[in-house]
Formats: structure tokens, C-alpha cells, sequence
């Protein structure tokens, strides 16, 4: 892949008091391609994501963003709000609603739950919200944690969908999760965290 | 490294309303403000309820805000809204100002409409009810900004409301003492430029410092 490095990660390592989570983890993740980060629970994929986020200071290792590459975060809590609707929790990044429908129609969340309060959708449909959140941003770099909690298989294609698209238009994303990302080999590098 | 996301004008609107539809939690401190607030007078020989009514609508005031604050910031961070604000384009900062300003507006703007109503309950001349509104619009912005702070501070704990109050009590009597003065100064007839100013430099400063101060903390505590 020759395209142009979007994150560079050296040697970054991450300890919670005495005990070390990881060490020396290194990567370069370049625009077009998928970084699945795999491991058993507790092997620091969260904290690995929340490291390049930058929402958490790590003990040793850099986090490099190249040409000031624009991130979106999925996190393993929506980061929505219930008392809203999608498409007021959407109207946050995109003050049109027409782009926030068209979001969360591509996520597959029925025009009839654009409107109600998000604690009245089921996990899935909160999840959808949050996703299609991650579309609004435009951001050239996903971090995803655990995208597929909660979905149906269809929603499960439409997110792997998506990221492929994401990568051929020149993104990236980097992507804990327990599931099989059934990507494009060309696109699709795994990371284990042991 | 930044998201495209939105700006100060954006999240403050979004911000209120939200709190809209948290509608009857928001009203909580304004009914306790009220109810507190109108029991002092039944209280008190009717002589001594209009000497005592800056003090008692004061700490009224405070207390009703620090029972404002304690969900300021807590939910955001249990909700998992704190990492999309602290991974926005805006300095988080910026984005803390514009939640305090959106609690100001729900919170306490509602207490100076009610204040001429208190105002009659308590027989209080119009001219003290006015340099005791205007010292409260002077206070309530310190007031807020500490209470942010350690609102900050206790947003990931367990036992975080009583925190916010002890850490918020002792730093807020200065603004108290300064408020009453003014009042006080008022009543017998006295320039109150003194306590004012402070009270207005005060606001000035905590305006200035106090939401970059708690952006800091809040990283800190979601560190």
C-alpha cells in the first residue's frame, strides 16, 4: 500500500497502577485501510483506542496524526442523549436534517424512530444513531469500539459496508472488536493484543 | 488532530434543549428556591423579615444552585457524551462555557423572575430588592463557576453531590459576604461601589478562567 500515512503509533504502552496492559504496541495506518485490533477481554483495546483518541494520556510511546487527520469516535457508550431523538442528537453535527436523515437512513434506522427520544429505541437503533453520527463527522479516521453491539446481521453488513466504502474513498479506521470483519484482504490489517 | 463537529452556538442551543426536556429535574431547584425562600418569613417576627431577607434569599440562592449542579457534567460522562465533547474541533473549554451559560439561562435566570414575588412576601423596598437582584447577577456567575469546577472534580465518583458541596461551600462564602455587604450597605444608606466591583471583578475573572480550569479538570478526571 503506498497511500499516505493518516497515524502513526510507536511503542505505546499503558499500565493501570502495577499491572501493564500493553507494551510497545506500533502501527502505521495509512488512508484505505482497516485496522482491526482483536484480543481476549481486558487486552487493552479500549484503552488502546482511547490512547489515539487522545481522551487519555498514555505512559510511554507516541500517537502521531499526520496532516491533521480528522477523527470520529465511537466509544463502547453511545454517546447520545435519550431525552433527544436521533435527529436532534444528529442536529449537533449537521444543522441541516435532511443530511442527518439521509445518515440515519443509511444506517437502516426506520424514518418512524427519527423522532421519538432515544430512550425509547431499542439498543440496535441507539447504536445506529451513534453510528451514523460517526458518517456526520466527515472524519478521515474512525475509531470504533465494538461497532457491531447491538446490531441485527443487516445492520451488521451495512457497517462493514460502510467501512469498506469508507476506505476506497480514502479513509481509515481502526476497529476493536470481538466479531470477524468480513473486509476486502487488500483493505483489512488485525492487530492482536495479547 | 480534530472531528468536524460543532460550534459554541451550536451545542449551547442544543444544550437548552436538552434541558427542556429535562424540564421537571430543572425545576427542582427553582421550587426548592421558592419553597425555602417563602418559609423564612413565617419564620421570623415581622419586623425583623426585611433585615433578614438578603441573607436568607442569598443562601437560598446558593443552595438551590449547588443542588443545580450536581448532574452538570456527571451525566455526560456516564452517557458517553464527555468523549465526543472532548474530542471536538473546539477547544473543550469553549464547549464547557457554552453549558454553563445554558445552565445559567435554565437554572437561575428563572430565580430573578421570581424575585419580586419573594420580594413582596418578604415587605422588601424596591430599592433594596434591586441591589439584591443586582448582586445576585453579579454572584451567581462565581457561583456557577465554582460549583463547575468541583462539579468537574466529582464527575466520576460515586458520591460525588457531597463532594460538590464541600468543596463549593467554603470557596463560595466570599461571594456571599461580598453580596450581603452590598446589600447591607445599601440598606443603611452607604456607597456599595466596593462590594460590587468585586463582586463584578469576580465575575469578569471566574467568566474568564473558570470553564478553561474546568476542562482541565474534567480531563484529568476522565484520565
Amino acid at each position: 500500500m503506498t497511500s499516505q500515512p493518516l497515524l502513526t503509533v510507536e511503542d505505546l504502552g499503558h499500565s493501570y497502577g502495577a499491572a501493564e496492559i500493553f507494551s510497545a504496541v506500533s502501527f502505521v495506518l495509512a488512508a484505505g485501510e482497516i485496522l482491526q485490533v482483536t484480543g481476549r477481554n481486558g487486552s487493552g483495546k479500549t484503552t488502546l483506542l482511547r490512547l489515539i483518541a487522545g481522551t487519555k494520556s498514555h505512559d510511554s510511546g507516541t500517537v502521531i496524526w499526520h496532516d491533521d487527520a480528522n477523527i470520529a469516535v465511537l466509544g463502547h457508550k453511545n454517546g447520545i442523549k435519550g431525552e433527544l431523538s436521533p435527529l436532534e442528537n444528529l442536529s449537533l453535527y449537521a444543522p441541516d436534517a435532511k443530511t442527518c436523515v439521509e445518515a440515519l437512513s443509511r444506517l437502516g434506522l426506520e424514518r418512524a424512530h427519527h423522532k421519538k427520544p432515544c430512550y425509547m429505541l431499542s439498543a440496535g437503533q441507539q447504536r445506529k444513531t451513534a453510528l451514523a453520527r460517526v458518517l456526520l463527522t466527515g472524519a478521515a479516521v474512525w475509531l470504533l469500539d465494538e461497532p457491531f453491539t447491538a446490531l441485527d446481521d443487516k445492520a451488521h453488513e451495512t457497517v462493514t459496508a460502510l467501512l469498506t466504502e469508507h476506505a476506497r474513498t480514502g479513509g481509515a479506521a481502526v476497529v476493536a472488536t470481538h466479531d470477524r470483519l468480513d473486509l476486502d484482504k487488500k483493505i483489512l490489517r488485525e492487530l492482536v493484543m495479547s | 488532530m480534530k472531528v468536524n463537529g460543532f460550534s459554541f452556538r451550536r451545542y449551547f442551543f442544543f444544550c437548552l434543549r436538552l434541558l427542556f426536556r429535562q424540564r421537571r429535574e430543572v425545576a427542582l431547584p427553582l421550587f426548592f428556591f421558592l419553597l425555602v425562600s417563602s418559609l423564612f418569613p413565617l419564620s421570623f417576627a415581622n419586623h425583623a423579615v426585611p433585615l433578614l431577607a438578603p441573607a436568607a434569599l442569598w443562601i437560598t440562592a446558593l443552595l438551590s444552585i449547588l443542588l443545580s449542579l450536581n448532574n452538570l457534567f456527571r451525566e455526560d460522562v456516564e452517557d458517553g457524551f464527555m468523549e465526543q465533547l472532548m474530542v471536538a474541533p473546539q477547544p473543550l473549554g469553549g464547549l464547557v462555557a457554552a453549558k454553563m451559560l445554558a445552565h445559567w439561562v435554565a437554572y437561575i435566570l428563572p430565580m430573578f423572575v421570581c424575585l419580586p414575588l419573594l420580594g413582596l412576601w418578604y415587605n422588601m423596598p424596591s430599592d433594596t430588592l434591586f441591589v439584591l437582584s443586582l448582586s445576585l447577577l453579579l454572584g451567581t456567575p462565581t457561583l456557577l463557576v465554582l460549583g463547575a469546577l468541583a462539579a468537574a472534580l466529582a464527575a466520576g465518583l460515586k458520591q460525588g453531590g457531597t463532594l460538590l458541596i464541600l468543596i463549593t461551600l467554603p470557596l463560595a462564602t466570599p461571594i456571599l459576604l461580598f453580596g450581603l455587604t452590598m446589600v447591607d450597605m445599601s440598606q443603611n444608606g452607604l456607597s456599595y461601589a466596593a462590594a460590587r466591583d468585586f463582586l463584578a471583578a469576580m465575575a469578569v475573572v471566574s467568566i474568564g478562567i473558570g470553564p478553561l480550569v474546568t476542562a482541565a479538570s474534567l480531563r484529568i478526571g476522565m484520565d
